[in-house]
């Protein structure tokens, strides 16, 4: 028994999920990453010139780094997610707060809670830019009853930049809600106790209890939300279709119009993509190494 | 022997389902639509092909709209082309792989369609489709509403000024208390009529060279957003996302600029008003804009004779006629004579907006049916929106859209 | 003081009401909208109730194309994904969790650096991926490929993390081999977080509408949200036919919220011991 075998059943149980990243996930980023060092259109034949592809090497990638567009952008995204995550992990934590207590309904009020999290945000997107609507929108039907002035919500690049922001987050906050209330459920109760009889008040015990022992599934969260942010397409498309004029197209958004809007720019789409790719990577790092947490 | 028994049933075998397979013939057709009838018609054309074709079947697939191009790409990308393609334009990426339809039906197979379309679908002696309608763009007006307000609508011979139009139509929004002047369909393509009727055009007469910056350009950005900042067109369509037929067919909007193709929708759900179309107002120039739809082969098919019959079929006269009567569009074909829509009020109205095309200057056709079309219209629609919002002066809007069209036509055609 | 604590849970009932509210009255507002004519669907100033409540929505876009095969469709698609999700996510979970093996932590992050792509993103090297798999216009492509989701491995990893591993030890100190430990001891233990992982992949995959995309030509092969893409025209939005329909397709997400929502809404237990 001096020999250390290398179990190969670890290597069986993972193994169906890996062969499926590695066939649907790898294979195609590769090929993405391929792309980006052409200059080339979505169908490619050398025969034809209007089809030809090109190599450039990093042509593409020095492009980008000037391009106002992509640039721009780039910008509105990290705004958007600056403002996004904080509001989510305070949101959702509040509420999975707000909702522990034994109050009548709270099982029905989570659900309710939750229900946006379930919907496609395609639908969530259709049904908000009908209620956001200047003239027609029940929303602000709702502010007038209180004589509040109508807002053009969609119409006003701030407003809709704010629409874009709030509506995110209605349609997150179940989800992540329900994380933080699985993470509250591992802290035990008796710590709470201990620490009422020690005479902390219940703000007291939230910053010296439940913050800390908190501190992997705000990680958790934290993460997720920011690579939602960063990958948001189909929600604010569906709203704005990244208007008012380009008030808020996103990342995504931009390089989904540079591949099919524009001929022969796959691959400059594609060196977006690669760019993209990695800013979310070293952002998840960061966060990790910034917890200070040593295992996920 | 009974490995040779064994190798001649699957030979056997092999055979007859060739020899089957062979018999059966399916093309696929990529087709969109915005109202179901055109799909109930397609089917029902394709039955009636197969009935006088044995062995031949058409399957439909549908996209919509705004998939249209992303799909077909894909689906050439893919080696997976259909058949038989309804489009609204040829980008570059696909005018390689389209079926010259004169090898089947000769130079003159389009001789009795309408000519600016014709000549949009005849490249260089190539023939890339068959038209199936036509639309033209024009302003639609509610009727009930002028008539309570006692105002009157010109005859289509005398048309009405920008200015004229302006003011008529705000003296009936004062006087019957309606929402909204005008209400303006939020496509570029819509937009475009306003340039036409300024004098201006997108490209010159060779289609190969910019004709944007130019001072009428320039005008038709200010002047469309002067309507704004005026007031008669409410900012919620174009810088919001709110819809102008919406608007318009809730009894709440004077006038609207649209086009011919929305006949059918307001017949269908207009239901306490009278409308009518046109005519169209005009700055120097009157105008409407030609708007069409063509159905193309794929050279990639495995029976490119059987689709370009089948084109031929759907858009003969009998069936084109037939086609513009259930969509109540304008027929492609100019030998179908006046069609009977069966409707006193859309017969009006589609004969004014035919009348108003017909009369258009040559660019309001030959434009749209430019090949560059296709990546300039989004740009012309954000420019358009940045001279709304006060992102970008008319001049600097007017440059960047020629900017575009330059570029576009490098891509296309080289340097 | 009484009062005082009284005013406080009341204040928090409040809370609670407005909240519920604020989440769930979009949505009903789109059903109820649902039930108007066309022409009352953009009022100005909006009415709150149909004037005229009408069905016809509903029938024009159940007879617009197909709608009863597209949810069959979906249905179909959704649940075997959803099977195939939750077998390979607890089996990778499980190895990830407990079991040393080299690359262990190099593959685990390689894993979750997937959640980094999305496929508007990688769009058209994945269709050519795929093509070149044979799987374009197969249900097999819109199945197998989103079902490995790094969330669903992290969360039973997770979970699993903290069964003790006592318990596996006594296990095989019984004699069982390792089928038998992650079917008869990992599995049953896991149920929490299998609950959960099905309803997060049932709603995941009801609701893709760009795999379908890609993948799907066939008009007869089409999904729910696929099908919904199709009332928007080239001119104009069928409003009343989109609100019926995507009423009907929210149907049997909540359905399958309601029936599992027992272990779920109490929480995503992270320990194999509470709740």
């Amino acid at each position: 028994m001096s020999k250390r075998k290398i179990p190969i059943t670890p290597y069986i149980f993972i193994a169906p999920a890996i062969i499926i990243f590695l066939l649907f996930i790898v294979v195609p980023a590769m090929e993405g990453f391929l792309q980006s060092l052409f200059t080339r259109g979505i169908i490619v034949r050398q025969d034809i010139p209007a089809l030809r592809s090109r190599f450039v090497g990093l042509f593409n990638y020095q492009k980008l780094v000037s391009d106002p567009r992509f640039l721009t952008a780039f910008g509105k995204t990290i705004l958007f997610t600056l403002t996004t995550v904080p509001s989510i992990i305070v949101v959702s934590l509040s509420l999975a707060l707000l909702l522990q207590e034994k109050i009548h309904g709270v099982g029905i009020a989570r659900a309710m809670v939750y229900w946006p999290s379930m919907i496609s945000p395609i639908i969530i997107g259709i049904a908000w830019r009908w209620i956001l609507g200047y003239d027609t929108g029940i929303l602000n039907y709702f502010l007038t009853l209180f004589h509040i002035d109508k807002q053009p919500w969609l119409i006003d690049n701030a407003r809709a930049f704010i629409s874009v922001i709030v509506v995110s987050i209605w349609a997150q906050t179940g989800f992540f809600m329900v994380i933080f209330i699985g993470g509250l459920n591992t802290i035990p109760d008796s710590y709470y106790e201990a620490a009422r009889i020690d005479g902390a008040n219940k703000w007291q015990q939230f910053l010296g209890i439940t913050l800390p022992l908190l501190r992997p599934t705000t990680l958790l969260v934290l993460v997720l939300s920011t690579i939602n942010a960063f990958k948001v397409y189909q929600l604010v498309t569906v709203l704005t279709s990244g208007g008012p004029g380009r008030a808020t197209a996103f990342l995504v958004q931009n390089i989904y119009e540079e591949a099919f809007s524009k001929p022969l720019s796959v691959g400059y789409a594609a060196a977006q993509s690669v760019v993209f790719f990695f800013v979310m990577l070293l952002l998840s790092i960061a966060q990790f190494k910034l917890s200070k947490e040593e295992s996920v | 022997m009974k490995r040779r028994f064994l190798l001649a049933s699957i030979f056997l075998l092999v055979v007859g389902i060739f020899a089957f397979g062979q018999a059966q013939k399916e093309l696929t057709a990529l087709w969109f639509y915005d109202d179901p009838s055109e799909l109930e018609f397609l089917n029902k054309k394709a039955a009636e092909y197969s009935t006088s074709h044995p062995g031949v079947t058409i399957k439909v697939n549908t996209v919509a709209y705004n998939d249209l191009f992303t799909r077909l790409t894909q689906l050439v990308a893919g080696n997976n082309p259909p058949d038989i393609v309804k489009l609204t334009d040829i980008r570059p990426e696909i005018e390689p792989f389209i079926l010259d339809l004169s090898k089947y039906h000769g130079k003159d197979f389009l001789k009795p369609f309408i000519p600016g379309v014709a000549a949009a679908l005849n490249r260089e002696g190539r023939i890339l489709g068959a038209p199936l309608d036509v639309t033209a763009n024009g302003i639609i007006l509610n009727k009930t509403l002028f008539d309570k307000a006692g105002v009157a609508i010109p005859s289509k011979e005398k048309a009405w000024t920008y200015n004229e139009f302006l003011q008529a139509i705000s003296d009936v929004k004062k006087k019957t208390g309606a929402l909204y002047a005008l209400v303006w369909d939020v496509t570029p393509h819509r937009w475009s009529t306003y340039l036409f009727e300024n004098g201006g055009s997108f490209y010159d007469s060779t289609g190969r060279k910019s004709n944007f910056n130019s001072p009428a350009a320039i005008q038709a950005l200010r002047g469309f957003a002067d309507m704004f900042d005026k007031g008669y067109i409410p900012k919620s369509i174009w810088i919001g996302s709110e819809n102008p037929r919406d608007m318009f067919f809730s009894g709440q909007a004077v006038a609207w600029m649209s086009g011919s193709w929305q006949v059918k929708a307001m017949l269908d759900n207009i239901k306490n008003f009278e409308w009518t179309a046109g005519p169209n107002p005009y700055v120097t120039t009157r105008s409407s804009v030609l708007g069409y739809k063509f159905v193309s082969a794929f050279s990639t098919s495995k029976y490119p004779d059987i689709a370009a019959d089948f084109i031929k079929f759907f858009t003969s006269k009998e069936n084109n006629s037939d086609y513009a009567k259930s969509l109540m569009t304008i027929a492609s074909r100019t030998d179908t004579g006046t069609i009977n829509y069966g409707n006193a009020q859309a017969s009006s109205a589609l004969n004014n907006l035919a009348y108003e095309l017909a009369i258009s200057p040559l660019p309001a056709s030959t434009d749209i049916a430019n090949p560059v079309m296709g990546y300039v219209w989004n740009t012309v629609k954000e420019n358009v929106i940045a001279v709304l919002t006060k992102t970008k002066t008319p001049e600097q809007a007017a440059a960047a859209i020629n900017a575009q069209i330059e570029d576009s036509l490098r891509i296309v055609y080289g340097k | 003081m009484k009062s005082k604590k009284v005013l406080i849970g009341f204040l928090k009932y409040l809370i609670v009401i407005i909240v519920s509210v604020i989440f769930f009255f979009p949505m009903l507002w789109v059903v109820i909208s649902a039930f108007k004519g066309e022409s009352e669907l953009f009022l100005n100033p909006p009415r709150i109730l149909p004037v005229h409540f009408t069905l016809d929505n509903f029938k024009s876009g159940l007879k617009f194309g197909n709608f009863t095969q597209y949810f069959v469709n979906s249905a179909y698609v959704t649940i075997t994904s959803t099977i195939i999700t939750v077998i390979i996510s607890t089996m990778a979970g499980y190895g990830f969790a407990k079991f040393k093996f080299p690359g262990r932590d190099v593959l685990f992050i390689g894993v979750m650096a997937t959640l980094m792509f999305s496929l508007e993103i990688i769009m058209i090297p994945m269709f050519l991926t795929l093509k070149g798999y044979g799987l374009i216009n197969t249900f097999i492509g819109i199945i197998i490929p989103p079902a490995a989701t790094p969330t669903g491995i992290f969360l039973l990893r997770q979970h699993m993390r903290s069964i003790p591993d006592e318990l596996l030890e006594a296990a095989k100190i019984d004699g069982a081999n390792e089928y038998q430990i992650f079917t008869k001891l990992i599995v049953p233990l896991s149920v929490p977080a299998i609950s959960t992982l099905t309803i997060f992949s049932f709603v995941w995959r009801w609701n893709d509408y760009l795999w379908p995309f890609l993948v799907i030509n066939d008009d007869k092969k089409r999904t729910v949200p696929l099908a919904l893409a199709n009332f928007v025209g080239q001119y104009a939005v069928r409003w009343g036919d989109l609100l019926a329909m995507t009423t009907l397709s929210i149907i049997p997400t909540l359905i399958i919220f309601l029936i599992f929502q027992k272990y779920f809404i109490k929480g995503i237990s992270m320990t194999g011991l509470k709740g």
